[in-house]
């Protein structure tokens, strides 16, 4: 079925209650083309009335032999395609014009013999160049006289492979299984690179605007408007799951923020109400959280627990950090993911069934570990997909052990996790205590994107309470406010206060979807997400 | 030699006053939706938010106020590349541009949304009347003919060359 609207009184002006097309277009405005290219060697063309409606005017008619169509463009009236097709190690691009009034074979206007080449075919009637594109490399010919203006090895893979020329001929664009966007500027001496845009947010298509000022790209629930700047914007990392969030603690006077990127080894200690630079500690460990406590920082790779003396006040060397006393080894080998309480007295864990083998030895470890700080190191917790071969159904449990006397574990809890929450093949991306260290938050998810978060109550003798959240409302949450009771919603442009009244707009790629993407500490509201190159931290 | 522009001085030459004015037009493209709603804003908010490395902070760094809330890290040190973003209901779909550049058609389900093509707010819904091909289809899929409603999404979307009309195809025979 094609709907057709009046666009500027939104009424639909037909139905055409036709087999669907891959594509269409307009020719004119009387007529629409719908093409269907199925395989390499047939494209099927129907030709509808527009304003009549119910049946096709003009009948369908199919013509093999054209190959893969590259554009579509109305020509003084009449709407003309241009397809490739190769035959015998040959390649001709083909320009036809369709005449909606005649059944006769639609006439060839050109015929451009070019060098055969593999991938996907993209033509520009603006300049008549055509581009092919394989996972590998790009390609762009000057049809006219078959004159190689670009071949580029890709490096990246591009995804889908598929090149766009923009309406005005001006750029040529590829998509990269990375999600960059790699442009090419069309000059006299043949195309060159103009930028490589990294967008925040997963794409799935994109295309140009008319006057090549933007590009639009759609994707999972976002669109997003990319300016065309002629150097490369960079983002040190644009896959959003949270797997790669910064990670903040605050001293307990909160003058000092400790910042390290998750998986990442320099801590980064800043003065809260400056941001300035106060110390930077290389741990050379790939850290899963740290924590600040009294003039420590102690810090987990889900391996170890190493700490770090802090200095008081600025440092002149910010980088000369003295090792704390605490450096023990947790388990035999790193969990997935880990998260200190905010006291240090507790860490969680999750990891596979596997993972989780051969750990209750090395627990027994702890008690140095207590016997140094006087600390209690009692919750562990164990996200445990039982049958990991059984897909879907599989069932998912959060284990919660406990070790009163530090010496040896036992599984006092069982929790079988929401299972829209752990979905088969997601992982347990992030954990974090509440700061009254009642509740705990589980975010699950793929690589490429965060899923569902869990939020659990924690009982008096620290089992497992109630599911506090499974993901319905996450942005009702208490932590997504702050103690004054500022918040900002999901995607919203602004973070209000407790009245709604609007206290500071945010810019674009500043707003997040997802409420673990920030953390208030006091009225101070921080921007965790991982595609900013460091956190964003806002007073109020 | 220096041009003189209200209180500020501007250096002189094609090259700094082209970057200027780029750098101006970069400035209320970003800021377009916040300004466009209170003018205060481009001290307010616009002026705190722009990347250090611009030439409109240089040149209008004094008049940034430093009201509360204030932000202590994260200025982006150049500008971003996304100017806009949206969030739609649905996670696959299809976006056109008219043919004029000033609206955006997206698709993400079966209405179309008209979008405003620098802040991507929606300006109005074309309305898909779809119910009784979508339970057409499902009475089919009740008598074992294997379609889904759910998975049929539209398929193409496309201006007319005047940007009068709009069209977009779905997966249904009728």
């Amino acid at each position: 079925m094609i709907l057709v609207w009046d666009f500027r009184t939104g009424v639909v002006l037909s139905k055409l209650g036709v087999d669907w097309g891959q594509k269409i277009a307009f020719s004119g405005t009387q007529q629409i083309v719908s093409f269907n290219d199925f395989n390499s060697s047939l494209i099927t063309i129907n030709i509808y009335d527009t304003l009549k409606g119910t049946l096709p005017r003009y009948g369908q008619h199919s013509t093999s032999g054209y190959g893969r169509l590259g554009d579509y463009w109305i020509h003084e009236g009449c709407l003309r395609s241009a397809t490739s097709s190769k035959k015998d190690g040959k390649c001709v691009v083909i320009i036809r014009e369709f005449q909606p009034t005649s059944n006769r074979p639609d006439p060839v206007v050109g015929s451009f013999p070019v060098p055969p080449h593999d991938g996907v075919f993209s033509f520009s009637s603006v300049s008549f160049h055509a581009s092919f594109v394989t996972e590998t490399e790009v390609v762009i010919l000057d049809v006219r006289n078959s004159e190689t203006l670009l071949r580029e090895k890709a490096r990246q893979p591009f995804y889908r492979p598929q090149g766009y020329f923009s309406p005005n001929g001006h750029f040529f664009a590829c998509g990269t299984r990375g999600q960059d966007i790699f442009v090419w500027k069309n000059t006299p001496t043949g195309y060159v690179h103009w930028s490589t845009i990294t967008p925040r947010l997963q794409f799935l298509g994109f295309s140009f605007s008319p006057a090549a000022v933007s590009i639009l790209t759609w994707g999972p629930g976002k669109i997003q408007l990319l300016h065309l700047e002629a150097h490369d914007v960079a983002s040190p990392n644009k896959f959003h799951n949270g797997s790669e969030n910064h990670l903040v603690t605050h001293s307990t006077d909160r003058t000092r923020i400790a910042t390290v990127r998750r998986g990442k080894g320099v801590i980064t200690v800043l003065d809260s109400h400056s941001g300035d630079l106060q110390q930077s500690i290389d741990t050379g460990m790939l850290i899963q959280d740290i924590k600040i406590v009294s003039d420590a920082i102690f810090v987990t790779d889900g391996h170890k627990l190493v700490n770090w003396h802090l200095k008081p006040g600025l440092a002149h060397n910010v980088r000369n950090a003295r090792k704390g006393t605490v450096d023990m080894t947790l388990f035999n080998r790193p969990v997935p993911c880990s998260a200190l309480s905010n006291d240090c007295s507790k860490i969680a864990f999750a990891g596979k069934e596997g993972s989780f083998a051969g750990t209750m030895g090395s627990l027994a470890e702890l008690p140095r570990y207590v016997a140094a700080e006087r600390k209690t190191v009692v919750t562990i917790c164990n996200i445990n997909a039982p049958n990991t071969a059984v897909p879907n159904n599989s069932r998912h449990y959060l284990d919660l052990y406990m070790h009163p006397h530090l010496l040896n574990a036992r599984l006092i809890d069982t929790h079988t996790i929401n299972p829209r929450v752990a979905e088969y093949g997601h992982d347990v991306l992030n954990i974090r205590f509440s700061l009254d260290e009642r509740r705990m938050l589980l975010i699950t998810g793929n690589v490429s994107s965060a899923s569902c978060s869990l939020e659990l109550g924690l009982t008096e003798d620290w089992r497992i309470g109630d599911v506090i959240e499974d993901g319905t409302d996450p942005w009702s949450r208490t932590d997504s406010y702050s103690s004054d009771g500022c918040h900002v919603g999901g995607g919203s442009q602004w973070v209000m206060d407790s009245r709604h009244r609007k206290l500071l707009w945010l810019p674009p790629s500043w707003r997040t979807l997802f409420p673990y993407d920030i953390q208030w500490i006091g009225n101070s509201l921080i921007l965790l997400s991982g595609v900013h190159p460091e956190p964003i931290i806002i007073e109020f | 030699m220096t041009v003189t522009q209200t209180q500020i001085q501007v250096p002189a030459g094609v090259d700094t006053l082209l970057h200027t004015t780029t750098e101006c037009l970069r400035f209320v493209t970003e800021f377009f939706e916040v300004i466009s709603q209170s003018a205060p804003h481009i001290y307010h908010s616009a002026l705190q938010l722009v990347p250090h490395s611009s030439m409109v902070r240089k040149l209008y760094s004094q008049q940034i106020h430093s009201p509360m809330p204030r932000v202590v890290t994260g200025i982006p040190t150049s500008w971003d590349s996304c100017t806009a973003s949206a969030s739609v209901a649905s996670k696959v779909g299809l976006a056109v541009w008219s043919p004029c550049g000033q609206f955006v058609a997206v698709c993400f389900g079966d209405d179309i949304e008209v979008r405003d093509p620098n802040t991507l707010e929606i300006l109005s819904i074309l309305k898909a009347p779809l119910d009784d091909a979508k339970s057409a289809l499902e009475l089919l899929s009740t008598i074992g003919v294997p379609l889904d409603a759910a998975e049929a999404t539209a398929r193409s979307l496309c201006f007319s060359p005047d940007g009068r009309l709009l069209a977009c195809s779905y997966p249904f025979p009728w």
